[in-house]
Order: structure tokens, then sequence, then C-alpha cells
């Protein structure tokens, strides 16, 4: 979801009337930017930067002393390099990291509802979301019903190329993620 | 269990459109420098996207704008940022149609999740930029919204202590 996160950091920080320098994921660099600059363009200049780059880059942007408050969203190494980075000119930091997150079925759920949804809260963005499901936990009894049910509706995913319109589920953004 | 379909898209090529070429932000230019191929994860034998790589002097080169550019950002008068945002937030709902393609082409997912990414990622900005000026008004500036509501902490102070992402002191 990078157009989405990367709005939970610019609006609230230009809104409040700072200025900011943006590096944004290598992962997901060319719409994002490309949209950053229209928005900017909407703006006085230098009010809305953008620094491409790798590790190298964000080092860079944390330590510097004129640089206030970094926010980071990621992996929790490169979360430990931005601490690392941050800690000489004492910052503000806040770091949105991979979550681990459970959904609990309970014995008296709606079980076709449930099913209805689960599927999304799973693989929506080929399961690219932080916040995304990771462990179902299911009572004994529904298990196997409920186990059948689910593989069954990710059988009927069709994987393909994100503009391939029959495709419902496409690919990850990286090798290194599945 | 049912068996995954493996779809084989037959659509065009991206090496025979335009491969974008996306440079940083610094200052309100964007300049293309030492650019890396951004590969279609969908197809990874072809170029999505040509993004800059920048260099020390490109970071230092926007730590020396966004300074430059906070006074007269911060001294802009609350509501008036928000018309900008309003207008910055216009200006990405309608670019989302647009660009969602190329977003599924560098990072991957289907289209309609790219185009959702668009449209919520106006929604944060539309609706952060709607709550700032009750945000920035000084806590007990109006008692009968301030009988009914919790005070912000510390009262005295004339702003929030939301710090900034960068500012020159």
């Amino acid at each position: 979801m990078p157009v989405v996160l990367t709005m939970m950091k610019l609006a609230p920080a230009l809104a409040t009337g700072n200025t900011l320098v943006l590096k944004p994921s290598p992962f997901a660099p060319a719409a994002l930017t490309l949209a950053l600059q229209k928005i900017a363009a909407q703006l006085p200049p230098g009010v809305l930067n953008v620094v491409h780059g790798e590790g190298d880059a964000g080092a860079a942007l944390c330590s510097h002393p004129l640089v206030r408050m970094a926010g980071f969203t990621g992996g929790t190494a490169t979360a430990q390099k931005v601490i690392e980075a941050t800690s000489g000119t004492i910052k503000n930091v806040t770091l949105e990291l991979g979550g681990n997150d459970p959904a609990i079925v309970l014995d008296d759920a709606d079980s076709d509802a449930t099913l209805e949804r689960m599927p999304e809260g799973v693989d929506t963005r080929t399961g690219q979301i932080c916040f995304a499901v990771k462990r179902i936990y299911v009572p004994r009894g529904l298990y196997a019903r409920f186990a059948d049910a689910f593989c069954g509706r990710v059988g009927e995913y069709a994987a393909g190329h994100g503009l391939d319109p029959q495709a419902s589920f496409g690919p990850p953004c990286a090798r290194t993620r599945s | 269990m049912a068996n995954n379909v493996v779809l084989s898209w037959k659509g065009p090529p991206i090496t025979t459109q335009t491969v974008p070429q996306v440079g940083h932000l610094i200052g309100g230019e964007a300049p293309v420098a030492n650019p890396r191929d951004v590969h279609d994860p969908g197809r990874p034998d072809e170029v999505a996207a040509q993004v800059a790589v920048g260099t020390a002097e490109d970071v230092g080169r926007a730590l020396y704008a966004a300074p430059a550019a906070f006074p007269g950002w911060r001294g802009t008068p609350a509501a008036g940022r928000v018309r900008k945002l309003l207008a910055a937030a216009d200006v990405l709902a309608g670019r989302g149609e647009e660009l969602a393609p190329l977003l599924v082409r560098g990072h991957g997912g289907v289209l309609w999740e790219a185009q959702a990414g668009f449209a919520l990622g106006t929604g944060v900005l539309q609706h952060t930029s709607s709550l700032v000026e009750d945000f920035l008004r000084p806590a007990g500036s109006d008692e009968s919204r301030a009988s009914s509501a919790p005070r912000r902490f510390p009262g005295v102070l004339p702003r929030p202590s939301c710090r900034g992402t960068c500012r020159s002191s």
C-alpha cells in the first residue's frame, strides 16, 4: 500500500506546517513519485522533496542534524539501522514494522460471512499489507470445515499479471516476498 | 482443494511502450540522474520504469531545500495550507487511473488494488487536512467545545507537540 502509507506520513506533516523529504521504498518508487510530483506542484517549491536511493541515502537522511523526525515503514532489520542512524542527533522516530496479526474465529461466528471476508484479509495485495491476517485460529469443532472451505476459496484464485483483467491474484513486488 | 489457475497474460510487452523516467524531487525540480531499471514483477524481463538513484549530494540538496521552504510554509495560515493540500488531493484523485497501471507494473498486485490505493491515499490526505485547523487551535480557546471534549495536554502551549519532519531550528 505504498500510496496510502506515504499519505499517512505526508498529510499530517504538511498540514501542521512542516516540510519533508521522502525516500520511497526501492520496491515501489515509480508511480508513487510521479504522484508526489503532481502533489508537490500544488505546493511551494521545497515543501515536499523526494530522494530515491538505497540504505546509504536513508542513513544520510536519518543522521542529518536538520531532520527533526524520521518516520519509517518497513522491516525490522532496516528499522534497527534507522534507530542507529538517528541516535546521534536524538530525533523523534516512528516505526511501522511488520505484524504477525491473528484472526480469531469464535464458536458462534457466522461461518459463511467469515469465510466470505477472510481471504480478503489474508491475500489482498498479494498479502503485502503489514496488518494482513497471517494466522487464523479456529475452534477445533469448526476446523475441518473451515479449512476445507478456506482452501477452496484460495484455490479459486487466478494468479497472473496484475494488468490481466482475468487475474485475481497478482505477483509480489519482490522475489524475497511470498 | 481446487487447483489454482495460473494465467499467461498476452498483453503487449512494456518494452514497446515508453518507459517512464522518474527523477528525484528537490526544491520543485525533478532531475533524473544515475537511473536504475525497475522491473515488472509480473514480467521480470521487462523494465517498468527507470528511477534515479540518489547520491549523498542529492540528499544534501534536499536537506537544503526543505528547511529553506520551512519558514514560508509554516508561516502560511493553516487554512491556506489546507486549501493547497485539498487541491493536491484532487490532483492525486485525478491521477489514480493513469498511474495505477504503473503501480502494478512496479509493485505487483492487481489493478483494482492499485486503484484502491490511490483512492484511499486521497482520502487520507483529505481527511487529515480537514482536521488540522481544529487540531492546531489552542486548547481552551473554545470553552463550549473544551467543556465537552478532552483538553489537549499541555494546554498552555500555543501548538501541539507535533514536531516537524524537518525544520530550520
